[in-house]
C-alpha cells in the first residue's frame, strides 16, 4: 500500500494526477499540500471535488507553502511528513511565460530544495517531479530525454527555472529516487476537454483560436498533450518506482503544423479561418499593440511573446524512454488533430474560466 | 538496366543488397536502422538500377529534408547566419537538402556490381534519379556524401559531368588490423612513442576501470545512450543526431553484427561506451560514448578504441573504420587519414553562385592538409 504526498493539486496537471490517484486501489492515503489561509483553502478543496470528485477519508491535508523552506512546516511537522510518505509528486509550479525570473525561482526552484532535504531524511522515498519539455527552449533539432544543457536559450523565467530545477535534481546526492515528467504543451482531458484549471498552454490556445494576425510559422510543429494522459503516466510510472526523465509529449509524427493547429483552435472557437501568421522577424510592429487571447485570459503583451516564441520550430521531443515504460502498461497519447478542437470548446463553453469556485 | 525508386529499404531486400558486397555503411542492417530512426521531415528514397532479372547493379540512399545539417562543415559565422534566418523567417526559409549516401557514414561509397561494366551508364542513371527525387522533394541543393578515393577516378568525372561540384569533405581514419595479436599489432603497427602510449593505457586502467562485451545490448540503451549524446553535443562537428532508436534497431541487427563495449569504474558506473559494427570484412567503431563528468574521460576514449582494435584483430577483420573525428589520438594508434570527397549541385540558382566558395572553404579538409595540423597536435 502506497502513501502519497502531493504538492500542487490545484493546477491543470495536479487535479488530474489526484483524481487519477484516488481511483488506484494500491494507494493507501493521499496528503496534500494547501495554502495555510484557511478561506483559500476551504476554496480550493471545494473546487478540487467539484472536479474530482468526493474526497476520501484517505485524503489529509498539510498546510503549509512550498516556497518556503520546509513547505513552512515546524520542525516536527517536517520530520512528521518525511516519515510519511513513499511517494512523493511534486505538481505545483509557476507557468506564467513572463521574464520575472526571481518569482519563477521561487516557485519552480525553491520547493525542489525543499523535496532534496525531504528525500535525505526518508531513504524509501521517492520524487515525481514534473517538469516541462521546454526546458529545452529555443533549441532548434533533437531534444531526448538525456539531454537537459544543450546550450540553448530560454524564451522566458519559467523554462529557465524549471530548467534550473532539474539540474538541481540531477547534480543532487538523491538523483537515483527521482522521476522527471516533462510534458510538451498541455490541455485538458482529451475526450471531453474538461480542465480543473485553464493553466498550461491555455494561454497559448486563447491566443491561437481568438486573434486574427499572429507572428508564427506556419510549417513549424505544436506539440500538445491532454493533461489525463500526462497525469495517468505519471501515477503508473510513481506506482512502479519509476526513475530517469520522461517526455509526455506527442512527439514529431502526430504534432501539428502550427496553420492546422491555429484552424483547429479557430474552429473550435467558431470561426471559419484561423489566424493570419508573420514571420516573426517581420511581425514586431504587432508587438506594440499585442495580440488578443479568447476572453482575456493573457495580457495581449504575454498573448504576443507567447506566439513569437512558441508558433516558430523549437526542439522535436524524442520519447524513447516513456515509450519503453509507457507502452506495457497500455497508455498511449492520442493525436492532437483528435482533440483540440474539443478543448478549444469547452474552453469556450465555460468562457476560459475554471466552473468552480476559485479565489 | 533500368533504374527505380524504393520508399522503404524492405522493399529492396535484405538479400539484393547484401549480394552486391555494398559495405558496412550501406549494408541491409545500418541503412535500416537510419530508416527507422529518422526524425522530423525527413524522408528516405533508395535509388538502385537493376538489371532485367530485377537483380541490383548499383544503389544508393538519397536522404531529403530541412532538418540535415548540411553547412556544418562550412565557417561558425554561416552556420550562425543561417540559423537566425531560419529562425527569424521561419521553416520556409529552411534549405531543402537531398544528401545522396549514408548519413553516419564513415567511409561514403556507391555500391555498384563488381562486374558491371557500363558503371559510367548506371552511375547515371542514379544521378538522373536523384536529380528527380531532389526536384520532387522540392530540395534546393544536392549532395553526395562523403565519397572515398578508393572509388574510381572515372566515377568521379562521371558525377562532376552531372553537374556536381567536387570538394573535400573530412577525411576518413583506416586502421590497418591484420595482425595475428594484440601484441603483434603493437610491436609492428605502432611507432615506440605510440607502443607506449598505449601500454599506459592499460596499466593505468587496473583495479579502476573494467571491459566488457555485449553482443545483445538492447536492453543497455537507456543506460549508455546518454554518454553518446554527450558525446555529439560536445562534436565540433554535428552531423546527424540519432535518437536512442538507432541503437535499438543497431542492436536487433544481423548484417551486420552489432556489439557495445562497456567500459566500467570498479563500483559499476559506465564510464564509456564503443558501438562497433563489423561483418566478415572490415569493422567500424561507430559511436563512442564518454562520461564526461568523470577526470578519466581520455583515458576512457582510449581504452574503448584499443579495445575495439584489439575486437578487430581477435576476429581476424584485417580493416578497422574510425570515422572522422579526433585525427590526433587515432593517428597515435595508427590510423591513417585517407582522402573523402563531397560533390555539391546547386538546384536553386541563388544558392549556384556560393558553390566556388563553398569548395575553397572545404579544401582544408583534405587528408595531407588535416595531417598537417595532427603533426602539430592539432585535431582540425
Amino acid at each position: 500500500m502506497r502513501r502519497v504526498f502531493l504538492t500542487g493539486a490545484a493546477t491543470l496537471v495536479g487535479a488530474e494526477v489526484l483524481r487519477a490517484l484516488l481511483h488506484r486501489i494500491e494507494v493507501h492515503s493521499i496528503a496534500l499540500l494547501m495554502p495555510a489561509d484557511e478561506t483559500l483553502r476551504t476554496q480550493t478543496l471545494q473546487r478540487l471535488e467539484a472536479f474530482a470528485g468526493p474526497m476520501p477519508l484517505s485524503v489529509s491535508v498539510i498546510t503549509g507553502d512550498m516556497r518556503l523552506p520546509r513547505f513552512g512546516l515546524s520542525v516536527e511537522a517536517w520530520k512528521t511528513l518525511a516519515s510519511s510518505a513513499d511517494i512523493g509528486i511534486h505538481c505545483g509550479q509557476r507557468e506564467v511565460p513572463d521574464q520575472n525570473l526571481e518569482l519563477a525561482r521561487q516557485a519552480n526552484v525553491a520547493p525542489v530544495e525543499n523535496w532534496i532535504y525531504l528525500l535525505e531524511r526518508n531513504p524509501s522515498l521517492r520524487l515525481h517531479h514534473l517538469s516541462t519539455a521546454l526546458v529545452g527552449g529555443a533549441r532548434r533539432g533533437l531534444f531526448t530525454e538525456f539531454d537537459l544543457d544543450c546550450g540553448q536559450r530560454f524564451h522566458n523565467a519559467f523554462e529557465h527555472s524549471k530548467f534550473e530545477a532539474e539540474t538541481r535534481l540531477r547534480e543532487s546526492s538523491v538523483t537515483d529516487r527521482v522521476a522527471v515528467y516533462r510534458p510538451s504543451h498541455v490541455l485538458g482531458c482529451a475526450a471531453t476537454g474538461q480542465a480543473f484549471d485553464f493553466g498550461g498552454a491555455y494561454p497559448l490556445l486563447s491566443t491561437i483560436a481568438k486573434a486574427a494576425i499572429l507572428p508564427g510559422d506556419a510549417r513549424a510543429r505544436l506539440d500538445f498533450v491532454p493533461a489525463d494522459y500526462v497525469a495517468s503516466a505519471i501515477v503508473t510510472l510513481a506506482l512502479h518506482n519509476a526513475a530517469g526523465t520522461f517526455h509526455l509529449a506527442c512527439g514529431w509524427e502526430t504534432s501539428l503544423p502550427v496553420r492546422d493547429a491555429v484552424k483547429l483552435a479557430a474552429g473550435g472557437r467558431g470561426r471559419s479561418r484561423g489566424a493570419r501568421l508573420l514571420p516573426r522577424a517581420a511581425a514586431w510592429p504587432l508587438q506594440l499593440a499585442g495580440a488578443s487571447s479568447a476572453d482575456g485570459l493573457t495580457s495581449r503583451a504575454l498573448a504576443f511573446t507567447t506566439a513569437r516564441d512558441l508558433l516558430h520550430q523549437g526542439p522535436v521531443f524524442d520519447t524513447y524512454l516513456a515509450d519503453l515504460a509507457l507502452k506495457p502498461a497500455g497508455i498511449t497519447r492520442p493525436a492532437p488533430a483528435s482533440w483540440l478542437e474539443t478543448a478549444t470548446r469547452h474552453a469556450e463553453s465555460c468562457a476560459w474560466r475554471s466552473r468552480t469556485p476559485r479565489d | 538496366m533500368r533504374p527505380r525508386v524504393y520508399e522503404s529499404i524492405d522493399d529492396v531486400g535484405s538479400d539484393r543488397i547484401t549480394e552486391l558486397q555494398p559495405g558496412l555503411d550501406f549494408s541491409f542492417g545500418l541503412l535500416r536502422a537510419m530508416e527507422r530512426s529518422l526524425w522530423g521531415a525527413l524522408v528516405v528514397r533508395y535509388l538502385t538500377v537493376e538489371n532485367d532479372d530485377g537483380a541490383l547493379l548499383a544503389f544508393t540512399p538519397v536522404y531529403v529534408g530541412s532538418n540535415l545539417n548540411f553547412n556544418a562543415l562550412l565557417p561558425k559565422a554561416i552556420q550562425k547566419g543561417y540559423d537566425a534566418m531560419v529562425g527569424g523567417l521561419g521553416m520556409s526559409m529552411a534549405t531543402r537538402v537531398a544528401v545522396t549516401g549514408s548519413l553516419i557514414s564513415d567511409r561514403g561509397w556507391i555500391p555498384m556490381d563488381r562486374e558491371l561494366r557500363d558503371r559510367a551508364g548506371a552511375l547515371r542513371l542514379l544521378l538522373r534519379d536523384l536529380d528527380r527525387v531532389a526536384k520532387e522533394h522540392h530540395a534546393q541543393l544536392g549532395m553526395l556524401k562523403d565519397i572515398h578515393r578508393d572509388l574510381p577516378a572515372e566515377d568521379r568525372a562521371v558525377i562532376r559531368g552531372a553537374g556536381f561540384a567536387e570538394g573535400f569533405s573530412l577525411p576518413t581514419i583506416r586502421i590497418d588490423t591484420n595482425y595475428a595479436t594484440f601484441e603483434e599489432y603493437l610491436e609492428q603497427h605502432l611507432t615506440k612513442n605510440g607502443r607506449k602510449h598505449a601500454r599506459k593505457q592499460f596499466r593505468k586502467a587496473e583495479g579502476m576501470y573494467s571491459l566488457r562485451v555485449i553482443e545483445d545490448f538492447e536492453e543497455m540503451i537507456p543506460r549508455v545512450f546518454g554518454l553518446h549524446r554527450a558525446v555529439f553535443l560536445r562534436a565540433k562537428y554535428q552531423f546527424e543526431e540519432l535518437p536512442p532508436r538507432f541503437f535499438v534497431e543497431c542492436a536487433r541487427s544481423t548484417t551486420p553484427k552489432t556489439e557495445l563495449v562497456l567500459c566500467e569504474r570498479t563500483d559499476g558506473r559506465i564510464a564509456g561506451s564503443l558501438m562497433i559494427v563489423y561483418d566478415e570484412r572490415e569493422q567500424q567503431n561507430k559511436r563512442i560514448g564518454i562520461d564526461y563528468e568523470l577526470p578519466d574521460s581520455g583515458l576512457v576514449y582510449n581504452l574503448l578504441n584499443y579495445t575495439g582494435i584489439q575486437r578487430a584483430i581477435a576476429r581476424g577483420i584485417p580493416s578497422l573504420w574510425l570515422g572522422q573525428s579526433s585525427y590526433v589520438p587515432k593517428t597515435r594508434m595508427g590510423g591513417r587519414l585517407e582522402d573523402q570527397y563531397l560533390f555539391i549541385k546547386a538546384y536553386d540558382p541563388m544558392l549556384k553562385p556560393t558553390l566556388p566558395l563553398q569548395r575553397w572553404w572545404m579544401a582544408r579538409y583534405s587528408a595531407a592538409n588535416v595531417e598537417a595540423g595532427v603533426e602539430k597536435g592539432i585535431s582540425i
